[in-house]
């Protein structure tokens, strides 16, 4: 009898025990669970907070204390709008855990921007849910203060250049590989007439570029697409919506490997107004030295007169003297000539009168026409070229005469200069060497530059209008030749030009393929 | 008997400098600033012609073409005369026999003179 009442006793207790082994197993895995939570939240590195229903602090995780310098015990069981000095009774935030939340139970990405006293002005995203079946809520504060500065300086950043480029005088365009217009600037109506919209129409955007100078722009272009990286700065004439032609100066730029362009960039303003003026001085410049040339004839012609008359005299000391005159005459003229050229050839209507010449003669000449002007150097003819060469035999005779006069002038202490003539495959060239103040390599490609003129090191300059190996360069470029320069300070400098022996056979060969066609 | 040189030259000063100096080697001068003169050649038949490319608006490349190509005319030889450096391409255009650049060579021109009047 008793062992029966102790075995129920035992199955009872058995029960009761295995009930609260279980219980405790739960309570065991709900210890467990909250740990999880709460090293998970301790873990983030966003500030976290977790409130009852009267919006009281339960808890806050590490990464909240840290960032609104707020300690443990000034913040649990506080209401939320009085922490740290009430500094978070803001009045979003209000709404959102009044308003909001009992209706939603969510809410996700609220941005509230706020100047806290501890911290200054913070920009925070809010994010805020309801625990089911608890009165729990958690409440996730972001802070974006930094990615918002950053977003808010791009932006502003995109508007100035934006801006930069929209208000530009200059109009820019961006044509794509394909060769259209993918973006046109405002200005593009102030230079071109058209809006961009309209210009953007346009199937090509040299379209507007009259025939007879688009294929050297399209050309140019087309260079220019064939190496990134590059630019290339060009004038041409555009026809305005108003049907004038405007001249355009444009600056392209092949930015297609650029990942924030990939595009051709134009830069292009008009220039018609430069255009004129350059135009009204090459006239003037014109004008004056023909109308410079007369007087000059006339006394150069009573100077020659009087000279004879002088000579028939027997009055030696009057006739050198004229000679003296004359020879500054003819300097002059060399000046006014020097102006004229540098207008035709700015102007292109420089003119050649090209003929088969025996080239070796006219070294000869010219070296001793020069040699007469100096009886302090020595010129020296190297070398034979033995051909007969297709040129304007007067111009390249000039140059021969600026590079010597020039070898002369800039070696004012050293006897010898070298003139050294050669064959080079189907070239001539001609190398005029002094030994005199030299060029520095800095300034190499500045010699064929207009006015350019050598300094000695004290900064003296030589006299002449710096407009004699322009002209030269400029001619022996319309010769299909090139001119350089080997230089070295103080110890001299070597001039050279190649052109073609047969300037002529080109012409022959297109003629010909021209009467094969018909 | 002297052989006659026609200048037509439309300034005075070039004018007078060019007469003076033909004038001073024997040769008769016709000269004038007024390119009409031209008209007189018929009458005149120089022995040569200087002519000046510019003369106030007349064209001398269209004078010299119009010489050469009358039977009258042709014959007589014509030197161009300009202070253009192009002078010389010029006067093979117009058909010219020879050219003179101004500023010129008192013996450039002389010898010139001498060669076409022969």
């Amino acid at each position: 009898m008793n062992n029966m009442i102790i075995n129920k006793i035992s199955k009872v207790l058995k029960k009761s025990i295995e009930k609260e082994k279980k219980q405790s197993l739960k309570i065991e895995n709900l210890l467990d669970a909250v740990k999880y939570a709460q090293d998970i939240i301790d873990t983030v590195r966003e500030p976290f907070l977790v409130l009852n229903d009267s919006l009281h602090v339960v808890t806050a995780n590490p990464a909240f204390y840290s960032m609104f310098k707020v300690v443990k015990k000034d913040t649990e069981g506080t209401l939320v709008y009085e922490l740290g000095d009430r500094q978070w009774d803001i009045p979003k935030l209000r709404k959102l855990l009044e308003d909001v939340l009992p209706k939603k139970k969510i809410f996700n990405d609220f941005e509230v921007t706020h100047d806290f006293q501890s911290i200054g002005e913070k920009t925070m995203l809010l994010n805020a849910r309801r625990i089911d079946h608890s009165p729990l809520i958690l409440l996730a504060i972001e802070d974006i203060t930094m990615q918002k500065q950053y977003a808010d300086l791009k932006e502003s950043n995109e508007k100035r250049f934006r801006a930069l480029i929209e208000k530009s005088a200059d109009a820019i365009a961006l044509v794509n590989l394909a060769g259209k217009v993918s973006y046109a600037s405002p200005s593009t109506k102030s230079v071109i007439g058209y809006t961009p919209k309209e210009f953007q129409k346009q199937t090509n955007p040299f379209d507007l570029v009259p025939p007879d100078e688009r294929e050297t722009v399209t050309q140019l272009f087309e260079k220019l697409l064939k190496k990134p990286g590059s630019s290339e700065h060009v004038v041409y004439r555009i026809e305005h919506k108003n049907g004038s032609l405007v001249w355009i100066e444009s600056v392209m730029t092949n930015l297609i490997n650029d990942p924030n362009v990939k595009a051709i960039v134009i830069n292009y303003r008009d220039v018609s107004v430069r255009k004129e003026l350059e135009t009204q001085k090459d006239n003037f410049i014109g004008i004056a030295s023909h109308e410079l040339k007369t007087p000059v004839t006339i006394i150069k012609a009573y100077t020659q007169i009087l000279q004879k008359r002088f000579e028939k005299l027997g009055d030696e000391a009057a006739n050198q003297s004229l000679a003296k005159m004359n020879a500054q005459i003819n300097k002059l003229n060399t000046l006014i000539g020097d102006l004229l050229d540098i207008t035709k050839i700015e102007t292109g209507e420089i003119v050649f009168n090209k003929v088969m010449f025996d080239f070796d003669s006219l070294l000869k000449e010219t070296l001793e026409d020069v040699q007469l002007t100096s009886d302090k150097h020595d010129i020296k003819l190297r070398g034979v070229v033995n051909k007969q060469v297709y040129a304007d035999r007067e111009r390249i005779g000039l140059i021969l005469v600026n590079l010597l006069t020039n070898a002369i002038k800039y070696s004012p202490k050293s006897k010898d200069i070298i003139v050294q003539s050669s064959i080079d495959k189907s070239n001539v060239v001609v190398g005029v060497q002094d030994f005199g103040i030299g060029i520095p390599r800095e300034s190499f490609h500045a010699v064929f530059d207009r006015f350019f003129r050598v300094k000695t090191p004290k900064g003296d300059t030589f006299p002449g209008l710096g407009l004699g190996l322009y002209i030269s360069a400029e001619i022996i470029k319309r010769h299909k030749g090139k001119m350089w320069i080997i230089s070295q300070v103080g110890k001299g400098s070597t001039f050279y030009f190649s052109i073609p022996i047969n300037g002529k056979q080109k012409t022959k060969i297109l003629k010909k393929d021209g009467r094969n066609k018909k | 008997m002297a052989k006659k040189i026609m200048v037509a030259e439309d300034d005075p000063g070039i004018l007078d400098a060019m007469s003076q100096m033909l004038e001073g080697e024997g040769y008769e001068v016709v000269a004038s600033v007024d390119a009409g003169i031209i008209e007189k050649i018929y009458d005149i038949l120089p022995d040569l012609l200087l002519l000046d490319i510019w003369m106030s608006g007349v064209d001398g490349r269209d004078i010299c073409r119009k010489l050469k190509n009358q039977e009258v005319t042709k014959h007589i030889p014509v030197i161009m005369v300009s202070a253009n450096k192009d002078t010389k391409v010029i006067a093979k255009e117009a058909g010219a026999d020879d050219y003179l650049a101004k500023p010129f060579e008192m013996d450039e021109l002389l010898a010139m003179a001498e060669k076409y009047t022969r």
